[in-house]
């Protein structure tokens, strides 16, 4: 047991998390993917140390100022902490354009109204509302494109994505976070990378694949995009140009209806099955959170160091 | 000079991971000890583990070993799987070429963990 002060009151911590701890003792805090990766959590640390485990993802300056994420933080000293109550830098932009690309995907188009840095591959948190707000992956190049394109999976009885889908109008406004994860794709790499995606797993990747392309790689690139069904595919014209524009890039398809069972593992073994000298290659993964963590295992079992490893794990949010 | 610096420091370990890992995924006598542990996470994990078992920086103490596998106990580890993973150790040494007379060093700090990683 430990005891963590927060806003002049005291809490006891047991086995869970230090955001479960405070939450189920009627104290507020933001939330959603619990699993370190919407950093909605983030908090300070007045006096104590946090466990490393709790930095992890957290871009350096902020470590320095001894920020930490509440779900990833299992304490083992007596902690006070603060919340970052108007120290976070969200931002706002405007919908210019609203695609929808095939049945199940929304193409977003975002003009922030400052200048918005990010890294190709990383994503924001998108907000409907103070509490309800989600994850979604930049589908643009940092190094030529100024708005912010996302690609949003429209799931059935979902909160933020059907509201995104149908409900906000162009000329609205959004709050978004800072850009943060580190899926990313360098400035430099001369490995010959990988991606697989599924489904709206692409929007990433697609972002890093302009990056790398346009500024100048000559390594060959493979990228593998499994769909639900058919009619889930899209960008399919531009991807097919940038191939034939590149010689160094060949793009393959995977219909998961047309396996019976295991479509999972039969996309990952059939993205890896054509990858000799597994050691150079780096490769990443952006998606569905089981195809990814299978993903990564048979990838790494095949011979691809832990540190080429690169993933984002599409994790519902914890919130309903 | 430590053995840890003598193997090559941060740098060997990053590799021997990568080596060490791949081989206690592969072994059917305990890879369900690892089973539904994220490859990120743990891949922190086994570093952390290496670095100990080469005599490098951690600060785990006896009873942080003995509290950090007592799940594990739980689910059956005995003294067969303590021996496969110290098989894996020296095997992964080998591979990178370590003298025998740092493999053996290796072992013997490893060795030195076993009743606190068996809960004994
Ligand atoms: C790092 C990160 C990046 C992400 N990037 C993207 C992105 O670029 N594009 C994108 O479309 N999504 C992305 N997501 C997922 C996104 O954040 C939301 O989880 C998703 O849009 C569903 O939110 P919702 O509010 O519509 O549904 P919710 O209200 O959160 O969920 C409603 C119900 O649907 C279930 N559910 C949620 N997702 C799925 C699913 N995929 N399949 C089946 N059932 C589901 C939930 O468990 C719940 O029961 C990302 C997630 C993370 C963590
Ligand atoms: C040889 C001596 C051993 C040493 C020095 C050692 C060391 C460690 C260390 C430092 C950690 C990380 C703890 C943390 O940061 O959370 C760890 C975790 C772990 N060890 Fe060991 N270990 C040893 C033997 C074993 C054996 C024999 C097994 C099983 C066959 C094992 C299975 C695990 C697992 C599964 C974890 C992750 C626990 C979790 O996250 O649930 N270890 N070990
Ligand atoms: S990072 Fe803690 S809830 Fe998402």
């Amino acid at each position: 047991m430990t005891t963590v002060t927060y806003q002049n009151k005291q809490y006891q911590c047991g086995n869970g998390s230090l955001l479960d701890s405070l939450l189920e003792q009627g104290v507020s805090i933001p939330f959603s993917c619990k699993s370190g990766l919407c950093q909605a959590c983030e908090m300070k640390v007045l006096e104590g140390v946090v466990p490393t485990k709790a930095q992890v993802g957290l871009p350096e300056n902020k470590i320095q100022a001894k920020h930490f994420l509440a779900c990833q933080c299992f304490p083992e000293d007596n902690l006070v902490i603060a919340s970052l109550d108007g120290e976070t830098q969200n931002s706002r932009a405007t919908l210019i354009d609203k695609v929808r690309v095939n049945r199940s995907i929304v193409k977003l188009i975002l003009r922030p109204e400052k200048t918005f840095s990010y890294l190709a591959g990383q994503y924001i948190r998108l907000y409907q509302s103070k509490n309800e707000f989600r994850c979604y992956s930049i589908a643009s190049n940092p190094d030529s494109d100024r708005d912010i394109e996302l690609h949003i999976q429209v799931i059935a009885n979902g909160k933020v994505s059907p509201w995104l889908a149908n409900d906000v109008g162009i000329g609205e406004h959004i709050e978004l976070s800072e850009a943060m994860g580190t899926c990313i794709y360098p400035d430099k790499n001369t490995h010959p990378t990988l991606f697989i995606a599924s489904n709206s797993g692409l929007a990433p990747i697609y972002g890093m694949l302009k990056k790398a392309l346009f500024q100048g790689d000559k390594q060959e690139f493979r990228l593998y995009h499994g769909v639900t069904d058919e009619r889930d595919k899209y960008l399919v014209d531009e991807l097919t140009h940038l191939s034939h524009q590149f010689e160094n890039l060949s793009i393959n398809w995977f219909d998961y209806s047309l396996v019976t069972d295991n479509k999972q593992q039969s996309f990952i073994h059939f993205a890896l099955s054509e990858l000799t000298a597994p050691q150079d290659w780096k490769v990443y993964f952006c998606g569905s959170p089981d195809m990814v963590s299978y993903g990564k295992k048979q990838s790494f079992l095949k011979g691809v160091s832990m540190k080429n490893l690169f993933s984002d794990s599409f994790i519902p949010s914890k919130t309903n | 000079m430590s053995l840890y610096s003598e193997i090559g420091g941060d740098a060997a370990v990053s590799v021997a991971v990568d080596i060490f890992y791949r081989k206690v995924l592969l072994d059917d006598r305990i890879n369900r000890f690892f089973e539904g542990v994220d490859m990120d996470k743990q891949a922190a994990k086994q570093k952390a583990f290496l670095t100990m078992a080469f005599g490098g920086p951690h600060n785990y103490t006896g009873e942080d070993m003995r509290r950090g596998h007592a799940h594990l106990v739980k689910m059956g580890l005995n003294d067969s799987h303590f021996d496969a993973v110290m098989e894996h150790i020296g095997a992964t040494l080998k591979e990178l070429n370590v003298p025998d007379h740092l493999i053996a060093q290796a072992a013997a700090i490893a060795e030195s963990t076993r009743n606190d990683v068996l809960g004994k």
